[in-house]
């Protein structure tokens, strides 16, 4: 297995080079792309199966280069010391990034995680989402990742999130439901400032979809799908000052 | 503090109304105005003499006061902006009483220069205002809603009760025309509200005659002709002609549309009095054509067609297309009355053309209504159809609703006629959906029966009203002056004068102590905020963590030697900035220190892919110049990070610091791609431009304190091949007091 390091700093792509060896994971590593251009042929030339990708290059960012390859054949983990603007895209479209310095559990955890992706067919969805989330008009959208596809949901078709242990359930516009293997802790911080509020602790409402609140039952919020959630007597005086400024 | 600002300025104002109740004392006459003009010698001065009997005029008569504005557009040519400004006003002001509307707004639209000459609030309230007027009447209400919105918010700025209440005049009369019922009604609210506070009869009877306005729109004929009773009640008080005249006016065409003859007859007699009596030759001949109406409804057809074709002589010279197709139009109608429908069709055909010039598509739809009825009348039913359709596709389009409903009724006819009584069926059916949409206007009719009964009392009510209310106005008046009186500031005008300047001044004084707290508060604000972004693009984050990778990657070589120096110099380098990036000058020495230190820094992280050179000149050590820290760092950081210094081999940095005229020269070379290799990236575009800004920004904040000419240059540093940058950076040169080490 190929991992090709693409960053503008010859220490940190040798840095990450020698901490993906001392795993002892039999990839070979190639920590030769400094900047869009030469990182565009380095993949050419050495067909890698995993690529790290330095956000800011001298002469343009990863993205830029991701948007310049037509069938990715190969994992991208983004490597960035803080772009605070493009982390929150890349977490919206499910992919997946470490800082520096870079801490070798992490480095461990995502390459283990990319050896387990690779040979499933590449989303390009994926990172079309990614494209569309960095550019700061538009409307996001949220990848949700499940065993058997990959859905990229419009954020103004969620209706709420419901946890269930270690997993979510979305429930969507017209009916739809799907089940993410990600805490409704994740996507709290992911969508709290986006109009979402966590009511409960394990409901996640998009504030939008809000029809009434009913003082029933110590008090619940009903959706406009119908669906009824529990509001925390914690969370009452937050949720109404919201809707009073909604 | 706020208590005593409302206190203060209640009292003043109290002054200030006696002040100009006295003034009002003194009405003009034109006697007196002619002779302060023509017995003033100052050009100046004359001008603004002219002017007032202009105003006179303009309320008087109004062909002297349409004589005189070349005169005093003449006059103004060479004067100052002000005064040039007055004289287009006033110029521009009669076309508007003229009903000539196109020259009338293209004269307002040449003003538009005006908002960047005279750069005070009355002006950009006025020409908003005159500009939003003109947007409402080309019907594009976005537009006209900008700039009454701006109006709007100046007015209050202001405190200026009649701007507000005129704005809010026309918002209502916007969403009139929009066919917006609550909001009309809502806005004139407020702009009876605001003219009231505004104490200004005039103002308050334009107000009630736009309610007035509305309301017959919205089809409640009866609250019209009371809010337009009141409106005109208001301008007899303050005997303002041209308004008496106008709303007798607009009282006869509500009554006529109520029909209610005998009354429209006396409301429209009473404007033609006026009207003449003020010389307003285009409001008599507008007047005429509707008395022309009466007559016609009277079966006088001979005096009709008289009055008709009079007010379209009159017309004529005023361009008044509005006013010459709605006599062309009645006179197509009495035409048609008398079966003689060749002519009938030729003056609707006139009338058309007068209505497509001015665009009126109301009035269109009006016309093809009356032509597809001569045409149902000859029996060209084909003709008729088509005339009817074209009528009612305006009508419905543009939300005439109203009359809509007869155009469909009319087709209705005209397909029985026909004998296709299925479409016949469909169009009646539409006809009794408009008209049950169109409630106000079936209701209308019952509401001509009433108001035969009611009007009278109405009337009586609401005079009795406004007597109420202006009775109660003069118990308030006496009120505050029993009041002043019990303050013991007694009897003469000179104490009061006195005060009211003492009044003035103290209150001046705390506005002024107040502002200038202010503007002292919002400039630290802007300074600390500054503070905060420049601190921000020094420590640069990016940067930060880049350098903590560095340090990560010589540990993980067990290179405890380089590890230890780079976390010792990039500790060194942090402690200066966060040392010296809030102070406003540093000494050349430390600023020297700190930018080698962020350059050595840079250097390791590219592996030393370039050179650098600090020079400064020696002079600059030993007078103790003192810089603004770090002011070149973000033209630095540019070059290092998007200049592509590692593709060459002799990349370098060139840092030069120097004396030149009384000037702080600073310049940063670089030899990397420069401004046009570097404009493919968006990235390094953005970062350039922020640089650019924050540089700016101080540059000017150093102009605007030491009252200096520093500024920025930035250019190709090999100009041929246009590679590379060049950064010139001047500021004012300054030494320290103390002796630096």
């Amino acid at each position: 297995m190929k991992a090709l390091i693409i960053d503008d700093e010859k220490r940190t792509r040798e840095l990450i080079a020698k901490m993906i060896e001392s795993f002892e994971l039999q990839i070979e590593t190639f920590p030769i792309g400094e900047n869009v251009e030469s990182g565009l042929a380095a993949i050419e030339s050495i067909q890698p199966d995993l690529v790290f990708l330095d956000i800011q290059m001298p002469d343009g960012s990863g993205f830029d280069l991701l948007k310049m390859i037509p069938n990715k054949q190969f994992e991208v983990i983004f490597i960035t010391a803080h772009e605070e603007f493009a982390i929150k895209a890349i977490k919206f479209s499910a992919l997946d990034y470490i800082l520096k310095p870079v801490d070798p559990e992490e480095l461990r955890r995502a390459v283990e995680k990319a050896i387990e992706n690779i040979g499933q067919k590449k989303e390009e969805s994926q990172f079309e989402a990614l494209q569309l989330n960095m550019q700061p008009s538009q409307k996001r959208r949220l990848v949700l990742k499940t065993q058997e596809s990959v859905h990229v949901v419009d954020l103004d078709k969620i209706i709420r999130c419901e946890a269930d242990r270690n997993y979510t359930s979305f429930f969507l516009t017209e009916n739809k439901k799907i089940l993410v293997s990600k805490t409704l802790k994740d996507y709290e911080t992911l969508l709290a400032s986006h109009n979402f509020l966590r009511v409960q602790q394990s409901h996640l409402i998009n504030l939008d979809f809000v029809d009434r609140y009913d003082k029933g039952n110590g008090g619940s919020v009903v959706m406009k799908d119908g669906s009824e959630v529990p509001l925390s007597p914690a969370k009452r005086e937050v949720f109404f000052k919201i809707l009073e400024n909604l | 503090m706020q208590m005593i600002h409302t206190y203060m300025l209640r009292c003043l104002c109290c002054i200030l109304l006696l002040l100009a109740g006295h003034a009002a004392a003194q009405v003009p006459d034109e006697r007196t105005l002619l002779k302060a003009f023509k017995s003033e010698k100052n050009p100046h001065k004359a001008f603004w003499k002219l002017h007032d009997l202009a105003v006179f005029y303009q309320g008087n008569n109004v062909q002297k006061a349409d004589s005189l504005r070349t005169i005093l557009l003449n006059m103004s040519i060479h004067e100052k902006d002000t005064v040039r400004y007055v004289a287009l006003i006033f110029d521009a002001g009669i076309d508007q009483i003229n009903g000539d509307m196109d020259v009338y707004f293209n004269k307002v639209l040449d003003l538009q220069p005006f908002l960047n000459k005279l750069p005070n609030n009355g002006v950009r309230m006025d020409l908003y205002q005159r500009l939003g007027d003109y947007h409402l009447y080309h019907r594009e209400f976005n537009q006209a809603d900008q700039y009454l919105k701006q109006c709007l918010k100046w007015g209050k700025k202001a405190r200026d009760n009649r701007k507000i209440s005129e704005t809010f005049r026309l918002m209502a009369l916007g969403q009139m025309q929009q066919n917006e019922k609550d909001s009309a009604m809502y806005f004139v609210e407020e702009a009876i509200q605001f003219g009231r506070r505004s104490a200004d009869k005039c103002v308050l009877a334009r107000a009630f005659n736009a309610q007035a306005t509305i309301y017959a729109y919205f089809g409640q004929v009866e609250l019209s002709v009371s809010k337009n009773l009141i409106a005109l009640q208001l301008a007899n008080e303050v005997g303002d002609l041209p308004k008496i005249a106008r709303y007798s006016l607009d009282l006869g065409e509500a009554q006529l549309s109520i029909q209610n003859y005998r009354e429209a007859e006396l409301y429209f007699k009473q404007a033609l009095d006026v009207g003449s009596r003020i010389r307003d030759r285009r409001l008599t001949a507008l007047t005429e054509i509707n008395l022309g109406v009466v007559y016609g409804i009277k079966k006088e057809y001979g005096k009709s067609m008289d009055a008709q074709k009079n007010a379209i002589r009159t017309l004529l010279p005023f361009n008044d297309f509005d006013g010459l197709g709605t006599a062309h139009n009645n006179l197509g109608d009495i035409q048609r009355e008398l079966q003689d429908y060749t002519k009938a069709l030729s003056n609707y055909n006139k009338s058309l053309v007068y209505f497509e010039s001015s665009g009126n598509r109301e009035k269109i739809a009006t016309v093809y209504h009356n032509v597809g009825i001569v045409f149902e009348k000859q029996g060209k039913y084909k003709n008729a159809l088509n005339y009817l359709n074209r009528s009612a596709e305006i009508r419905s389009q543009f939300g005439f609703k109203g009359s809509v409903y007869s155009t469909y009724n009319t087709i209705a006819d005209v397909y029985q006629k026909i004998g296709n009584s299925d479409l016949a069926f469909r169009y009646l059916k539409m006809y009794s959906d408009y008209s049950d949409s169109a409630k106000t206007l079936e209701s209308s009719a019952k509401i001509a029966e009433l108001s035969e009964l009611y009007r009278s009392e109405q009337r009586e009510k609401f005079i009795s009203m406004q007597a109420d209310s202006i009775e109660r106005q003069r118990q308030e008046r006496a009120l505050t002056s029993t009041k002043l009186e019990n303050i013991q500031l007694k009897t003469n005008m000179q104490t009061y004068v006195i005060i009211g300047f003492t009044l003035i001044v103290v209150l001046g004084g705390v506005i002024g102590f107040y502002r200038w707290n202010q503007t002292q508060i919002r400039r630290q604000q802007q300074e600390a905020e500054m503070n905060q972004t420049l601190l921000r693009t020094q420590m640069n984050p990016h940067f930060v963590f880049n350098a903590m990778s560095v340090i990560q990657s010589y540990i993980y070589d067990n290179d405890t030697k380089n590890s230890s120096k780079f976390l010792v110099d990039f500790s060194k380098l942090m402690r200066l900035i966060l040392e010296n990036s809030s102070k406003e000058f540093i000494s050349i020495q430390t600023e020297v220190e700190i930018l080698d230190k962020y350059l050595s820094i840079q250097k390791l992280r590219f592996e030393e892919r370039f050179e650098y050179q600090i020079h400064v000149e020696e002079d600059l050590f030993e007078e103790g110049a003192i810089i603004p820290p770090m002011i070149t760092q973000p033209f630095i950081e540019n070059a290092i990070e998007h200049g592509r210094l590692h593709l060459r081999e002799d990349g370098f940095i060139h840092v030069h610091f120097f004396k030149q005229n009384d000037m702080f020269h600073i310049t940063v070379e670089d030899n990397g791609v420069g401004r046009k290799g570097a404009e493919e990236n968006k990235k390094s575009k953005e970062h350039k431009s922020m640089a650019m800004k924050i540089t700016k920004d101080r540059i000017e904040n150093l102009n605007k304190k030491y009252r200096a000419d520093g500024f920025m240059l930035i250019e190709d540093y090999n100009k041929e091949a246009e590679t590379g940058t060049k950064v010139l950076i001047s500021i004012p040169y300054r030494v320290s007091n103390q002796s630096l080490i």
